[in-house]
């Protein structure tokens, strides 16, 4: 019963850059429809630990388990497939591609339609009335048809993070999904994302800086410093943790 | 209910019709003008099929190939070779077997190619080119070397274009030509609206988001290559057959560079570019052949046109399309709608 509720488990994982221990012995395990935070100070591994889950690097050591399954030295392509997708830390969409096609574009990878060569995009209406349903959820209708360069920088993360969306996922990765993105707005943008995932129950990390943001929408804390975990828990919890007051505080 | 936003001009389908049709009721009153200029009109028409593949791969896929004329001499030396030892005088078998050439070569030089991308693809499909290039030319007693195989008019359906005279031959081939190309521009059309195509763009677009939305870019790419060999090899084929000797120029690197270029003026980033493209340059070529200095002319203009216009001559005609006076309704009523939402 346990194995079913838990969607990842990460075990002794480590990853140096040379002489930088990035990941140096991290574990923890994610339960199914958990919203997550991994917060730290610069260069704390935060960023290193999602490229790591996403199969964006391998790590050195350690073990990666998604939904009962090792999948530390798979390929992005195929954790994919599995159901961990994710965002990165500077928007990253098609430019060139309106943000309708961007999201109808992950739509049609995860139903395998790339293979289909001669007929018309229009024609798969599961695929598109799927896109324009995400579109709505994320709240992008005023912007669908522009490009990602045309609209603002917030609506930018929002695109990158609904692409991530719309695969599907049983687990979102999303790296600094507000970074960059005005006070104001930051909040706006949690809202839907949050709406999004607690909708549809996924499982989800959220690397962020802003503390505000942390404690309002996420349920647990994982707090890493100089590669490590450094604590975790309920946002009260690590509130009233010392050792995370001294490390963020000094 | 988000409203998808209609196909830009030269995107859409009815702009390839339209373009199919002037093109075709334009070629009597070009050749009526001037048979120079009906005969550039064939060129144009033979070599905007190997520009709508070659435009696959750069403009939808972003992978420049400078080697091109690679699939251009498959496609004419496989016409040579099926006459010159078999006596057939098929284009259906000569398209068929310079089609099956291609391939097997794509199939070949595809799988490791396409793991490069931008000056390392361009420089790598220049390379190989040339070795083949080198083949025909050395290897002289199967090709011919520089006098080439002469291949006769062919016949298609089992109608022969042998023994027709001037005019009617140009006429015939210019609409049979005409017909290929819309049949093959149509294919190309739905491929590149197809999911396959939206993915060649993603693709092209960002190759590390296509990675982490489960595409897989290496077969993206791969696939692009393979299609973009049969437009060429096609051109090749038929260049066979409408000059009637197949040398080791078609796969010099020469070619290679006009069909870049030819691209290039039409415009990379419209459906139709590579048509137009392909029109203005054998027109240009035609009008300019008339001076002493023609090279120097034609390279004058074409630059001028490049400078002035970066997207190609569909740039203009874009800009153009969006001030008639219809078309501007539309864009001001959009406007409109879109402040008081």
């Amino acid at each position: 019963m346990v194995m079913e509720m838990e969607v990842l488990r990460v075990i002794d994982v480590k990853k140096y850059f040379g002489g930088v221990r990035a990941l140096d012995g991290v574990s923890f395990t994610i339960d199914r429809g958990e919203i997550v935070a991994i917060v730290g100070p610069n260069g704390a591994g935060k960023t290193t630990l999602i490229n790591t889950i996403s199969g964006y690097i391998i790590p050195d050591q350690g073990q990666i388990i998604f939904m009962g399954h090792d999948v530390t030295r798979l390929s992005p392509i195929e954790r994919i497939r599995m159901g961990i997708a994710r965002s990165f830390q500077f928007a990253n969409v098609f430019d060139n591609m309106s943000v309708y096609e961007n999201i109808l574009s992950a739509v049609i990878s995860r139903k395998g339609y790339t293979r289909n060569l001669l007929n018309v995009v229009d024609t798969f209406e599961d695929a598109i009335a799927e896109a324009e349903e995400i579109i709505k959820l994320f709240g992008l209708e005023d912007v669908a048809h522009f490009y990602p360069t045309e609209i603002s920088y917030g609506d930018r993360k929002l695109v990158d993070v609904a692409i991530a969306f719309a695969l599907n996922p049983k687990l979102l990765l999303m790296d600094e999904p507000t970074s960059g993105v005005a006070t104001k707005e930051k909040d706006a943008i949690m809202q839907k994302i949050t709406k999004a995932i607690r909708g549809r129950g996924v499982t989800s990390i959220i690397v962020e800086h802003d503390m505000d943001i942390v404690f309002r929408y996420t349920d647990r804390i994982i707090v890493m410093h100089q590669g490590k975990v450094l604590a975790e828990g309920k946002p009260d919890e690590i509130l009233q943790n010392d050792e995370v007051k001294r490390v963020f505080m000094g | 209910m988000v409203t998808r936003i209609p196909r830009r001009f030269g995107d859409d389908l009815n702009s390839l019709l339209a373009l199919i049709a002037v093109l075709a009721l334009a070629y009597p009153i070009a050749y009526s003008l001037s048979p120079t200029i009906g005969i550039a009109f064939g060129y144009a028409a033979t070599w905007a099929i190997a520009a709508l593949g070659f435009n696959l791969l750069f403009g939808y896929t972003g992978l420049l190939s400078f080697g091109h004329a690679l699939f251009l001499g498959l496609g004419a030396y496989a016409a040579g070779f099926v006459y010159k030892y078999t006596g057939i005088k098929s284009l259906e078998v000569w398209l068929a077997a310079g089609v099956a050439a291609s391939l097997a070569v794509a199939a070949v030089i595809g799988p490791i190619v396409v793991r490069y991308t931008r000056i390392f693809f361009a420089i790598l499909m220049l390379a190989i080119a040339q070795v083949f290039w080198s083949l025909y030319y050395k290897f002289y007693w199967i090709t011919g070397g520089t006098d080439g195989i002469k291949v006769p008019r062919a016949s298609i359906l089992g109608f022969s274009l042998e023994g027709l005279d001037f005019d009617t031959y140009h006429h015939i081939y210019y609409y049979l030509v005409l017909t290929l190309l819309a049949i093959l521009a149509y294919i190309m059309w739905r491929i590149v609206n197809s999911p396959f195509g939206l993915a060649l763009k993603a693709v092209r677009d960002n190759e590390e988001r296509a990675k982490f939305i489960g595409l897989s870019v290496y077969k993206m790419r791969l696939y692009a290559f393979l299609i973009s060999a049969v437009y060429a090899s096609i051109t090749g084929t038929i260049t066979a057959m409408h000059s009637r000797l197949v040398t080791p120029d078609i796969a010099y690197w020469l070619t290679s560079g006009k069909l870049v270029f030819l691209t290039l003026l039409g415009g990379t980033r419209v459906f139709i570019g590579p048509i137009i493209g392909s029109y203005a340059y054998h027109l240009i070529e035609s009008i300019a052949m008339k001076f002493v200095y023609w090279q120097l002319v034609m390279g004058l203009l074409i630059a001028v046109i490049v400078i002035a216009l970066p997207g190609g001559i569909m740039q203009l005609l874009s800009k153009v399309f969006e001030w008639l006076p219809s078309r501007r309704e539309i864009t001001e009523k959009e406007v409109i709608e879109a402040k008081i939402k």
